[in-house]
């Protein structure tokens, strides 16, 4: 990374926000008081979970979603403290322009790249799209086109599958028309209708027809179902609200939960093959008092039923492994409880009595 | 009635199955009800009749024949079962509410904290079991709670506890001599003379396999060298049955061949002629004590598609194919015994496959087999097959299958007899052609 690019990210790094539901994750950028994404990242849902570098993860309400432009506005749960905030692009944007995008591709925290502009109209349907060769991935989604300036030209929106570094974003006069017309609106639930093109009040669509044009609305169909777990995920779910923790704050993807546990994340995972795992990464291995450390985890592996100690690359895990068939609502809630009980009493235990060292975790995470 | 009865003889002989007692997993016949007996598991499981199905299920493992592989007693409130895998004893009880199993391994205060590190480990990665000390023994346990119990959900997690507890033992056997493992006098060591036996015959097979390729460049018959060193090491597993060190080698030595690496084909040949000099001038008390005989529950193979089967046949056939076509014909006859024993080890069998394969080795290695008191089946010096017996080993691996897979046929009269690459290019041609629909 140059150093101008490393200087556009240190100014624009507490704007970039991550975006997560439980069909996967993309990024976004604060304008105003607003998130903005792609439609395609919050997923049709009326509630997103949102995080940012002063923002801690938290619901976010998706007021605006646009199926057509590809865009969306969240609006945080409180004010987003920035020292630099983004400005929209102030002049037109050329063909060979350097830009940078900024995003959580594949959960990498702020990852950029910068590149040069190598159309900056090029027609996709409708809609004219800047064409970049920077290099963004899924997870960029959302995120921000920046150029020289620290200013927004464009919303990272697709890439070309397979390609090499053909990325497109949507122009910044796109974002700005419709964020004016909404802004105006002063209403906190709208869809824009991707065939008249004209901005609907969420309350008055009947049925999930456009009053305008008649046409279906999908979207205003997924808001209005939400998102609604079945089968294993939902047993999972009814027993993780029974032990009063907050899921959808939790939710990671559809089948993977994190929550925090005093100086410990406990993670829940729902494998395809059939295998549930909770897990607390208790501590690190220390350089003394090994053995008789191995010894302790051995010997505290027969009082438990259903919990086990284990090492995996030097972290102690405290975990509870379940085959999804076997999952009751009983089973599944005494082994969750004494896990949420037990780990942080042990991780303590072992850094105390063994010196066992603190957990890693992603800064960001 | 009785017409009936023997008119379904006269369609379905009584024929006895033969069972191999060489390779790895299960040297005995499993249960013939073993499916019926899995259903009416899960029915009493349904209608909650637990200990009554865990009776079925249990019954539903257990194998023919005289082998004390598993023992189970019903009491009014419990089952207690005892069940052995290779060197490891799995003790367990059942009642309404729970089933539990343990398998101990060795006493705590002899571990070395290398094996302390790679149990917690291998708690990381096992999905049912988990390692634990109690009163200061390693043990391996399970715990179910029988609250939506199916002889599926008892079937794995009890494969797993089996068949980790044998590995485990056999690992710390092979890397840590110095520990005694406990519960390990069930296993049954061979004689003095039958350990000369098997030992000769390992020195015979590798000096036989040097002079087969003495006066070969080896960099012009890379190909050559691969299947006459990977044979021999598969023939050592299969025939001699290995343990502890010594079986841990072979399938990392085999493992490490196939590995997709940037080593050459020469330095992978040259790695196994250097573990073949190594067995070379293994010492007789070292080689007796990696060979044991024991009483085995479940094959650590899940039983392989005989399309899979076919498709590696195919392949094989090809390189036979390409070795002809390119004057190599010297090299077809190291793959031909190659092919059987490399499906023996790699892949869980069907019983008849698995005595068709067999019987492939035993044609291959007459002399070893005339050694160990059985028929001989071939001789080399006069290049006669013993025709009659072939047609009665293959009529043993398909007529007390054929009632279920009416496709089955013998076909010794199909098989070439010219000469051994004759018979086996016929022979492995009607194991593609073997029919496993089920009628």
């Amino acid at each position: 990374m140059s150093v101008s690019t490393q200087k556009i990210l240190d100014h624009a790094m507490e704007n970039i926000i991550q975006v997560s539901t439980p069909y996967g994750t993309g990024s976004g950028f604060l304008l105003g008081d607003l998130i903005v994404t792609n439609s395609h990242v919050v997923g049709g849902l009326k509630e997103v979970i949102v995080s940012a570098k002063h923002l801690p993860r938290c619901i976010g309400n998706v007021v605006y979603d646009d199926v057509s432009y590809d865009l969306a506005f969240i609006r945080p749960p409180t004010k987003i403290i920035t020292h630099h905030p983004l400005k929209m692009c102030s002049s037109v944007v050329q063909d060979g322009d350097v830009v940078i995008a900024i995003g959580h591709p594949y959960g990498l925290n702020y990852s950029t790249t910068e590149g040069i502009v190598s159309k900056a109209s090029r027609l996709q349907g409708e809609i004219e799209y800047i064409q970049f060769d920077a290099a963004i991935n899924p997870g960029n989604s959302g995120g921000p086109l920046l150029n020289e300036k620290k200013e927004v030209v464009g919303v990272n929106t697709f890439i070309i599958q397979n390609s090499n570094n053909l990325g497109f974003a949507l122009p910044y006069f796109y974002l700005t028309e419709v964020m004016e017309k909404f802004i105006a609106l002063k209403h906190d639930a709208i869809i824009r209708c991707n065939s008249c093109k004209n901005m609907i009040d969420e309350a008055l669509i009947i049925n999930d027809y456009c009053p305008q044009c008649g046409v279906k609305l999908d979207v205003a169909k997924r808001r209005r179902e939400g998102y609604k777990p079945s089968g294993v995920v939902h047993l999972i779910e009814k027993i993780l609200d029974s032990l009063k923790l907050n899921v959808p704050l939790s939710r990671r993807s559809q089948r993977n939960w994190k929550f925090d546990s005093e100086h410990n994340k406990i993670e829940i995972n729902y494998y395809d093959n059939g295998v549930i795992i909770a897990d607390c990464a208790l501590c690190r291995i220390p350089q003394d008092n090994i053995q008789s450390l191995y010894d302790f985890l051995l010997s505290e592996n027969d009082k438990f039923d259903r919990l086990q100690f284990s090492i995996n690359e030097n972290t102690i895990y405290l975990s509870y492994v379940i085959i999804d068939s076997s999952l009751t609502y009983e089973l599944g809630y005494k082994a969750l409880k004494r896990l949420f009980y037990e780990a942080p009493q042990y991780s303590q235990k072992l850094m105390n009595d063994f010196g066992a060292l603190e957990p890693k975790y992603d800064e960001f995470d | 009635m009785e017409f009936f009865s023997q008119l379904h003889n006269w369609i379905y002989p009584h024929v006895t199955p033969n069972v191999p007692h060489y390779g790895r997993g299960v040297h005995s016949l499993p249960n013939p009800d073993e499916h019926e007996l899995f259903e009416k598991a899960s029915k009493a499981f349904v209608q909650g009749e637990r200990l009554k199905g865990y009776e079925y299920f249990l019954s539903s493992l257990t194998h023919i024949g005289d082998s004390k592989h598993l023992t189970y007693t019903v009491r009014e409130d419990k089952i207690i079962f005892e069940l052995f895998q290779g060197c490891a004893i799995i003790r367990g009880t059942v009642t309404e509410e729970l089933f539990t199993a343990t398998a101990v391994i060795a006493k705590s205060s002899d571990l070395h904290v290398a094996l302390k590190r790679r149990f917690l480990e291998r708690n990381f990665q096992l999905t049912y079991a988990r390692f634990c000390t109690k009163e200061g023994v390693l043990t391996l346990k399970l715990y179910l709670d029988n609250a939506t119990i199916t002889p599926h959900k008892v079937f794995f997690p009890l494969r797993e506890i089996a068949l980790n507890a044998d590995f485990e033992k056999e690992m710390i056997a092979g890397d840590f001599k110095e520990i005694t493992l406990l519960e390990n006098d069930h296993i049954r060591y061979l004689t003095h003379d039958q350990y000369v036996h098997l030992h000769g015959w390992m020195l015979t097979w590798i000096d036989q396999t040097k002079k087969s390729l003495e006066g070969l460049l080896a960099n012009d018959n890379t190909g050559m060298v691969s299947f006459s060193y990977l044979a021999l090491l598969l023939k050592l597993d299969y025939l001699l049955v290995p343990r502890k060190k010594m079986a841990k080698n072979i399938a990392e030595k085999v493992g490490s061949y196939f590995m997709d690496d940037e080593k050459s084909t020469e330095d992978k040949n040259a790695d196994l002629q250097s573990y073949l000099s190594e067995l070379e001038t293994m010492t007789f008390e070292i080689f007796s004590i990696q060979i044991y005989r024991a009483e085995y529950t479940f094959s650590p193979f899940d039983q392989a598609m005989h399309e899979d089967i076919v498709s590696f046949v195919e392949e094989s056939l090809l390189k036979v194919k390409w070795y002809k076509s390119n004057h190599s014909s010297y090299v077809i006859g190291a793959i031909y015994p190659y092919i059987a024993l490399y499906i023996l080890y790699n892949y869980g069998l069907h019983p008849t496959l698995r005595t068709l394969m067999h019987l492939h080795v035993q044609v291959y290695e007459s002399d070893f087999f005339e050694d160990m008191g059985e028929t001989r089946l071939y001789a080399p010096s006069t290049n006669q097959f013993n025709k009659a017996r072939i047609h009665d080993c293959i009529d043993s691996a398909i007529i007390p299958y054929q009632k279920r897979y009416k496709g089955l046929k013998n076909f010794s009269d199909l098989l070439n007899y010219t000469d051994l690459d004759n018979f086996s290019q016929s022979f492995y041609l009607q194991i593609k052609n073997l029919d496993f629909l089920e009628s």
